[in-house]
């Protein structure tokens, strides 16, 4: 392990307290009912809700209100070395806990007998995915117009040479002493995501858990923003399909919806 | 699928529509959606690229990891196709979709294997010890139809520029992985006794079976797969290979 002083900063030059850049989109899907996409850092996740619906499972239903059922999964090539294909138990538990913070902001009890399914998909994971998912999912779920009692936003803690520090980058995930993700209902302040590895000093939980809900305040005002963009009064009338980030200098852009589409096969078949 | 009056109504619309030479999309019979393409977007990839051919989107990401070779190929690299249909890409992908997307995997992976894109020998290390695995990953966010086609020009675009990670596994330098010429593959649909290109999921839904080429530069055929409870007659099938030949040299045009 690296060991840094106090006095020096963080891997990549952030401020203790400082959240790494986010880009967040509503509505970038066709087919979901609700849709969000997110670069947080170098995550990239898209989330697609579809629902209130049938389940194929009809075991599934509770009688007084929708489940909220969601599904975390990683593509293989969003890691270093290339994951398996597939659930895994991390996968599963943070789909459980996912869904459970969720179940918090929709007002399940207006659609019983019915599933929401939000469907997570990590593109590319560096540190602090699942905050970032649900980040996103809460604003896929208003996308897709369900009655919702608040969003929900979350940001991770950590603490790194005994400094607590905000949204550890991977770096500082893996080489550090602890990590917290929260997630909070922001009209409320109440806590619905909470967990946490590690090692936080007695005085310091209390401070951590402090900075990781100021931080959750922040990122509510850019979900607002991103369904405002969406929503608000100079609202795209149709989908609009962000551009992904490219990791290099170059123009990543092959073909983009500016130019004339290309047609192809224009001789016709009859 | 669900059989209501709606569903059948809309599914006879466009039938006919085809049945007279038109499409629901203003496209003609043998042309393709409008594409748009990303590469380099996932840095934990060794290649990657986004492609929306009309309202189908995936991600393709590629990784090069050592590998163990096979015993009966010891100087070859292995290389595997993998497609996720996620679940947020349709309403239908709410169910266990295994068999059909080991179909796609597997179609795909065979142009891409047969056209000489790559030279598998090229991907060895050591013979019988260690050989470079190539991980093609597909990862479905939208799904409008053709798969098949989207799928195949993804993963040509994320192996355009591929370099063996060398440095990352310890040895030495990275150097360029060297490809033969790209492979396209090009779906159709038999709707109304009509062959049409790049069908939509709608058009997918209502047609009669499906026919899918993979052609090289040459204009060879690299990979064929028939599907969807699908017949033709020898006539059709020589008809869908003269049309995938020609619009094989205009995507290859298109995407130089």
């Amino acid at each position: 392990m690296a060991t840094r002083g106090a006095e020096q900063g963080r891997t990549d030059g952030r401020s203790d307290d400082e959240i790494r850049p986010i880009r967040l989109h509503a509505g970038v899907l066709n087919n979901a009912h609700g849709s969000a996409y997110i670069e947080w850092g170098k995550n990239k996740i898209m989330v697609g809700v579809y629902g209130p619906r049938r389940p194929s499972r009809q075991e599934l239903l509770r009688s007084d209100r929708a489940l909220v059922r969601c599904t975390y999964n990683m593509a293989p090539f969003s890691v270093s070395d290339r994951k398996r294909p597939g659930r895994d138990r991390r996968s599963l538990e943070i789909s459980k806990v996912l869904s459970e913070a969720l179940t918090n902001a929709v007002l399940v009890e207006r659609f019983p007998r019915t599933v929401i399914d939000v469907n997570v998909e990590v593109l590319e994971a560096d540190a602090g995915t699942r905050c970032a998912a649900l980040t996103a999912a809460s604003v896929a779920l208003a996308d897709a117009g369900l009655q919702m009692r608040d969003l929900v936003s979350a940001c991770a803690v950590g603490v790194v040479d005994g400094r607590i520090v905000l949204d550890p980058s991977r770096d500082e995930d893996n080489f550090g002493d602890g990590d917290m993700p929260v997630g909070i209902l922001p009209s409320s302040g109440e806590i619905v995501l909470l967990q946490m590895d590690g090692a936080l000093g007695p005085d310091q939980f209390g401070a951590a858990l402090d900075l990781g809900v100021e931080a959750c305040r922040r990122i509510h005002a850019l979900q607002r923003d991103a369904l405002l963009v969406r929503y608000g009064p100079e609202r795209a009338s149709r989908i609009e399909k962000p551009h992904f980030s490219g990791y290099e200098d170059t123009d990543n852009i092959i073909m983009d919806d500016e130019a004339d589409p290309p047609v192809w096969g224009e001789e016709a078949i009859r | 699928m669900s059989r209501d009056p709606e569903t059948i109504m809309r599914s006879q619309m466009v039938r006919d529509l085809i049945g007279t030479g038109r499409r629901r999309d203003h496209r003609s019979l043998g042309q393709m959606r409008p594409l748009v393409v990303e590469t380099g977007i996932i840095a934990q990839a060794d290649g990657s690229a986004r492609v929306r051919l009309g309202g189908t989107e995936l991600v393709v990401g590629v990784k090069l990891m050592p590998a163990n070779p096979y015993p009966d190929h010891p100087d070859e690299g292995v290389m595997h196709t993998g497609i996720r249909l996620s679940p947020l890409a349709s309403p239908s992908f709410d169910r266990d979709l295994d068999v059909e997307a080991t179909e796609i995997a597997r179609v795909v992976d065979r142009g891409i294997r047969h056209s000489g894109m790559i030279d598998m020998k090229r991907l060895c290390i050591s013979p019988g010890e260690r050989v470079w695995g190539l991980y093609l990953d597909i990862h479905v966010l939208d799904h409008d139809g053709n798969l098949f086609d989207a799928s195949t020009l993804g993963i040509v675009l994320s192996l355009r520029g591929l370099a063996f990670p060398n440095s990352r596994f310890g040895m030495g330098e990275d150097s360029p992985v060297p490809l033969g010429e790209m492979p396209v593959t090009l779906t159709f649909a038999k709707v109304a006794g009509e062959l049409i290109l790049d069908p939509t999921a709608e058009e997918e839904g209502v047609s009669d079976g499906r026919i899918t080429m993979t052609i090289d530069p040459r204009g060879w055929v690299r990979a064929v797969q028939l599907g969807g409870c699908g017949h033709f007659t020898p006539e059709e099938v020589k008809r869908a290979h003269q049309l995938a030949r020609s619009s094989a040299e205009v995507v290859r045009g298109s995407l130089r």
